[in-house]
């Protein structure tokens, strides 16, 4: 049995493909326009999880540059290639992500919600908070014992306190997205930035370049604004351990010291938080052929 | 086709002049569910009440503070385009601060000559009434008695006529047809499979606030036949919808939830049930009923704190009400679309999602809405994963 998940984001696509017979298979693949994922660690042996029979057996990203029903095609068909699998190898493929709806070989839908939720309890079994930190939108979800969504929030609808806004940010102080957080980690005090509008905040970080302040701590002060917008959401859903962090900004090391700080305790991330959401679709697929729901 | 419900949800404003010109008949517009329009109808006067649009503000940004809802801001600019021209009359009732200041604005970006005599105002083009900040108490009923009876001056004098008695009980009499009818269409929703959409029924109460009651009465009863009759059902996640000003604007979400797999089965959305779950009970006084009946009406900017004394301070009053909504109807999830700066009901809000949580055990999903299509579709997301939530 095997099955795809395919989260199509506001600004990249992955996917996931699982097995619940073959061996994981870790690979690292590059396209012209995006990153590649490794697998090291994404197994749930490899993050202090139980194993079960679910492996899988491929992931790839793509950075969204067409629209999504053309890239979710050429994911799709990179992957299989990849892999050397044909689509009539998928027994069933789940879409989620905002761009779900344009994936017309997936047999369903599911929301990020539940995707991402749905991923993360694979990944660490002990989760009950999951914090998905996408490009353009940001979710609180609570989980049960069973890994089911108990309740969710979402962040409104400005885009502040998201990966965009960072992204935003990191290219108004010309660093890259990657250097953000380790850049953060390494300042002394924090400038603070506004967090409830990504237009004011930039207005306050040129003002911030303007007065000679060091980019560290103008970087900390945009993370402790990401951190805070978040943490809000955390703090609307309630907070019980333990609390996963997924989405591609969880790969932000500052970020992530800022929410543990807020929270009072250890956030748990996976290797490549970013694929979270295709690895719950890819999962979600799986179960719905277990259970004969279709 | 479309049926006479669907005729004023789709052109209310076409309907309501189309009635006026084939009846000479008077129109006056009014805010909220607690004016008392069964005096207007008693009076041969059509009550219509003023909702909203889609459309950009063209005059009011200039006035309106920018805390106030874009309801409210879209009603008033309507009215300073002219678009409400046809009101011969409009009733602003103190509800929450930003309808209660509608008066002002009503009169000051859609003014009209007075009506004299012998150089007195006869009756203001804006009628204001008084609706009691408090509405239990030893006095309140008093109170809001004399401020119907100035109210039904004000209507008599501006027209020129004599409202009765025997006309304010006919008027009752409809309005209390009407109530009973609408309650049985709250039974056939109750029903599992559902025999009626959301959508729809909400088109029939959308359709009363704009059409005269007597008509709506027959309509209805001709649709509550045909729906108890019914063997093509509405399948859907069943969903309590609460929320502000659910005009036609806001009855969008009605749609994005059926696509989204829900069905809305019970709602407090301002009017419908909020308006026809007590009847007005006859009195030998017809306007201290009907002042009865109106502080009855559960609007959440009725919400009451309990007196000094008691051992908590949360709107008891608005829980029972809520409670008494969703029970019976097999509700699996709540849905609460707050307006932005509706603080009416943002107020309410946590403790109404703590007590439907604990007392039915099913989740609630909050929205912040802002009165546009397109924040109404940015919903489409939060309510798919909450219908897939619920199912699992």
């Amino acid at each position: 049995m095997i099955t795809a998940g395919i989260d199509v984001g506001t600004q990249s696509i992955k996917v996931v493909v699982l097995s619940n017979s073959q061996i994981l298979a870790a690979r690292t693949d590059h396209n012209c326009s995006g990153r590649a994922f490794g697998l090291e660690g994404l197994s749930p042996k490899a993050c202090s999880a139980p194993s079960n029979s679910s492996h899988i057996i491929a992931t790839k990203t793509l950075v969204t540059e067409e629209g999504g029903a053309v890239g979710s095609k050429t994911a799709m068909e990179q992957i299989l290639a990849d892999t050397g699998l044909s689509r009539s190898d998928l027994t069933y493929i789940v879409a989620t992500g905002v761009g779900r709806s344009t994936v017309s070989f997936a047999q369903k839908t599911r929301t990020e919600q539940l995707s991402h939720a749905r991923g993360a309890f694979y990944l660490f079994p002990t989760a009950r908070t999951v914090l998905d930190i996408g490009a353009e939108g940001t979710r609180a979800m609570k989980l049960d014992e069973k890994g089911g969504v108990k309740n969710f929030v979402c962040n409104s609808k400005c885009a502040a306190g998201t990966g965009a806004f960072l992204e935003i940010m990191a290219n108004l102080l010309q660093v890259s997205l990657d250097e953000v957080g380790e850049l953060a980690c390494h300042a002394q005090h924090i400038e603070r930035v506004s967090s409830y509008c990504t237009v004011f905040a930039e207005s306050e970080v040129i003002s911030h370049i303007h007065k000679g302040k060091s980019k560290e701590t103008i970087l900390a002060g945009i993370i402790e604004a990401v951190a805070e917008r978040s943490f809000e959401l955390l703090q609307k859903i309630g907070i019980e351990q333990d609390i996963i962090l997924s989405g591609g900004t969880a790969k932000n090391i500052g970020l992530r010291k800022a929410l543990e700080r807020m929270a009072g305790g250890q956030l748990l991330c996976p290797p490549d938080p970013q694929i979270t959401g295709a690895l719950g679709a890819a999962l979600i697929a799986q179960d719905n052929l277990i259970s004969g729901r279709r | 086709m479309t049926t006479e419900f669907e005729k004023y949800v789709t052109d209310r404003h076409a309907a309501v002049k189309e009635w006026k010109e084939k009846t000479q008949g008077k129109v006056f517009g009014y805010f909220c569910c607690v004016v008392p329009d069964v005096i207007l109808f008693a009076a041969g006067v059509l009550p219509v009440r003023i909702y909203g649009s889609t459309d950009k503000f063209q005059k009011v940004d200039g006035h309106l503070v920018p805390y106030g809802c874009r309801y409210v801001g879209s009603c008033l600019d309507l009215g300073a385009r002219g678009v409400y021209d046809y009101l011969d009359g409009v009733v602003v009732p103190n509800t929450c601060d930003l309808i209660a200041r509608m008066e002002y604005w009503w009169r000051e970006l859609v003014p009209r000559e007075k009506s004299t005599l012998a150089g007195m105002e006869l009756c203001p083009y804006v009628v204001y009434i008084n609706y009691p900040m408090k509405t239990t108490g030893p006095k309140v009923l008093d109170f809001y008695t004399r401020e119907l009876q100035y109210f039904k001056q004000q209507v008599e004098r501006g027209l020129r006529i004599e409202i009765t008695d025997e006309q304010l009980n006919q008027a009752i009499a409809v309005y209390n047809e009407h109530f009973d009818l609408m309650n049985q269409l709250e039974e056939l929703r109750k029903r599992d499979p559902l025999p009626i959409s959301g959508k729809e029924a909400w088109e029939i109460e959308y359709a009363s606030t704009l059409m005269p009651m007597d008509k709506h009465n027959e309509l209805l009863k001709k649709r509550l036949n045909e729906v108890a009759k019914r063997n093509n059902t509405t399948p859907g996640m069943r969903l309590y919808l609460a929320g502000s000003a659910f005009d036609q604007v806001n009855a969008r979400l009605y749609e994005i939830i059926e696509e989204c797999g829900g069905q809305v089965v019970a709602e407090d959305i301002s009017c419908a049930s909020s308006y026809f779950e007590s009847n007005i009970e006859l009195d030998s006084d017809p306007v201290r009923a009907i002042a009865k009946y109106s502080l009855a009406v559960d609007c959440p900017r009725s919400t009451e704190t309990c007196l000094v004394g008691c051992s908590h301070i949360h709107p008891q009053n608005r829980w029972q009400k809520t409670k008494q909504r969703i029970e019976g109807y097999r509700v699996r999830g709540a849905i609460y679309q707050i307006m932005n700066y509706c603080e009416c009901r943002a107020i309410e809000y946590p403790h109404l999602r703590d007590n439907i949580q604990r007392e039915f055990n099913i989740p609630v999903l909050h929205m912040e809405g802002d009165y546009t299509l397109e924040g109404l579709e940015q919903m489409r997301g939060s309510i798919e994963a909450f219908i897939e939530m619920i199912g699992g």
